[in-house]
């Protein structure tokens, strides 16, 4: 059977536990913050594809910049990442902005080791507060992105030795899973929502089957004299959703660069 | 816990992998697609394809057809806009625009075909060099001691400061005249804003509602739209709304609250109109497209998409024209009077 979105109900201590659970991950990885940590900053740039059909029926291309902060313990991982895009039209008349800020933090237990070869993997809770704004549009001139996921979170690493240096090659992956985002309706104004207070289905929720996305990450260590590393790495996005009858695609590829804090 | 985490991994890049969000419209920049795309585009998120049917027996599908006929895959970009702008005139709708950077389409014919009851040079004269301005209200006392507002565009930011200021330096006045000839629109916050400075008690003035999918009857629920009395100043005494044809969009929406009212006569002409709010999209050549998208109805949830009437109906009379008088100012002033 096909569920409509309009359709399902949720009630009001289902949505206050998960909003619960979604806030407590923080709270209880607190206490992994006085082992010992590896600090990292990526900065990036690469191009990115963004459709909002609240916005406009064409994807829209352009430029992107990211920077991320990352704080690895044994078993959490904290990630602040920020991103801004600059993108054009099909036809290259109109300009839109997407920008956006995330904040992540995952638990990961070992699934594997083997040798060099070490999986983990674990839930994450996934916030992300952003914007994309068109330069053309008169009275629905931007889209607010608003969400609290819990996504799988998985980290792969490869230890190896080439050059008589030490490499390590990371993969990390993370899938939303559950939770909650803000959408205006199909055909909502901003006016009705913030200026009357009309509520439509603003609130949904999500999963795998109206935000089917990934976020994947693979980066190469270059271990340098007194602990020193530089990490060169690919970035990918494939965020997608579904809410409201309005679609949404932002892909973004990226070459990021870092260092250890 | 290793198998639960396995399985959500694969599955979820199963579904992201395969379950792409794609563009839903004719992307190919030809005539014939972009004529596609503006059609569908319309025919999933213009607002008042029923009414236009009711009204003006707009068959959208049968509008499709006949403008298909007219597309050659060699036509230029002029002739190609002219079919486009001749297809969206077909709604009658001043809120439904294809911008170009050569060109606006639109159908203004609400106003263009219809009397416009206002001569500009006349108006002013009744402004006379030592009006006020505050924020784009324009205002004097007449000669009979009746305040005289000019409000010609709720585009640019009235506050409620502004309003209560106005209304302040006029409170000696017996009445008060709003003439709002020739207001194209602008923001509905503005509208809300002033006319929120005429009622001492929340009043229910009409409703509001928007498209939740691409049927033509996909409608979320009327939700009533209250206007609240304004903090500041508010008018006490009687108030009479002088209306044109170009009376539209917020002007319209103005007019309808100003009419629930006790104290406001409309005078003048029918409004234009323009009881949708409109949104912003666009077709694979780049030329915009502006549609009404949220309806806006009356209190008694009647349309008024195509204008609303006044209370007391005068025209522009000649021989006024020719005393440099304004028969509906002069008229506004009798009823004031009396």
């Amino acid at each position: 059977m096909m569920m409509d979105q309009s359709n399902l109900h949720y009630s009001n201590k289902t949505v206050r536990r998960i909003i619960f659970i979604l806030l407590l991950i923080p709270m209880c990885l607190k206490a992994q913050e006085t082992q010992e940590s590896t600090t990292r900053l990526f900065v990036g740039g690469g191009w990115a594809n963004v459709l909002d059909t609240y916005l406009s029926p064409y994807a829209y291309k352009g430029g992107t910049v990211k920077m991320m902060i990352e704080r690895q313990y044994e078993h959490t991982m904290h990630r602040t990442s920020l991103h801004v895009s600059g993108l054009e039209n099909p036809a290259g008349n109109v300009n839109e902005y997407d920008f956006g800020v995330a904040y992540g933090v995952a638990h990961h237990f070992q699934l594997l080791q083997n040798g060099a070869f070490r999986v983990k993997a674990g839930p994450m809770g996934h916030f992300y507060l952003g914007c994309i704004y068109n330069e053309r549009n008169g009275n629905n001139p931007a889209q607010a992105k608003l969400a609290l996921m819990l996504d799988a979170s998985a980290l792969a690493t490869y230890d190896f030795r080439l050059f008589r240096k030490d490499f390590q090659l990371e993969y990390s992956l993370d899938i939303p899973f559950i939770g909650f985002a803000y959408s205006p309706q199909f055909g909502q104004s901003y006016y009705e929502e913030f200026s009357l207070g009309n509520y439509d289905h603003n609130c949904v929720f999500a999963h795998p089957f109206n935000t089917p996305s990934l976020r994947q990450r693979l980066v190469i260590d270059f271990k340098f004299n007194r602990g020193r590393c530089l990490y060169l790495g690919y970035d990918n996005e494939l965020y997608q959703t579904k809410y409201n009858e309005l679609r949404h695609h932002s892909y973004s590829h990226s070459i990021i660069l870092g260092i250890k804090l | 816990m290793k198998q639960f985490f396995h399985t959500i991994v694969i599955i979820g890049s199963v579904l992201a992998l395969t379950a792409c969000v794609k563009e839903e419209l004719p992307t190919a920049d030809t005539p014939q697609g972009n004529l596609d795309a503006l059609w569908q585009l319309l025919d999933e998120r213009y607002c008042f394809f029923d009414y236009k049917k009711a009204e003006l027996g707009v068959d959208w599908n049968e509008v499709h057809e006949r403008y298909r006929k007219k597309i050659s895959p060699k036509m230029t970009s002029l002739q190609l806009f002219e079919v486009c702008c001749a297809m969206i005139a077909e709604l009658k709708d001043g809120h439904v625009n294809l911008g170009a950077s050569f060109n606006l389409g639109r159908n203004w014919s609400y106003w263009e075909d219809e009397p416009e009851n206002y001569y500009d040079s006349i108006a002013r004269s009744y402004l006379g060099h030592d009006y006020g301005i505050a924020a784009s209200l324009k205002y004097t006392v007449l000669d009979d001691n009746v305040g005289y507002v000019r409000c010609e565009s709720f585009t640019n930011d009235i506050g409620h400061g502004n309003v209560s200021s106005v209304l302040s330096l006029l409170a000696p006045c017996n009445g008060l005249i709003i003439d709002l000839r020739n207001n194209g629109g602008g923001s509905l916050v503005n509208a809300d804003c002033l006319a929120s400075h005429f009622t001492n008690e929340k009043i229910l003035v009409g409703y509001i509602y928007h498209k939740t999918g691409k049927g033509h009857n996909d409608f979320s629920k009327m939700e009533p739209q209250y206007l609240e009395p304004a903090k500041g100043t508010r008018w006490q005494k009687k108030v009479v709304v002088i209306t044109n044809r170009q009376c539209f969009s917020a002007a319209n929406d103005f007019v309808k609250m100003m009419h629930c009212l006790p104290n406001v006569t409309l005078l003048g002409d029918k409004t234009g109109g323009g009881s949708g709010m409109p949104f912003t999209q666009e077709i694979p050549c780049g030329w915009s497209v502006r549609y009404s998208a949220v309806v806006t109805v009356d209190r008694d949830k009647k349309h008024i998409e195509f204008g609303i009437e006044p209370d007391v109906k005068v025209e522009m009379q000649m021989e006024d024209v020719m005393r440099k008088k304004d028969t509906l100012i002069e008229r506004a002033r009798q009823l004031l009077a009396n």
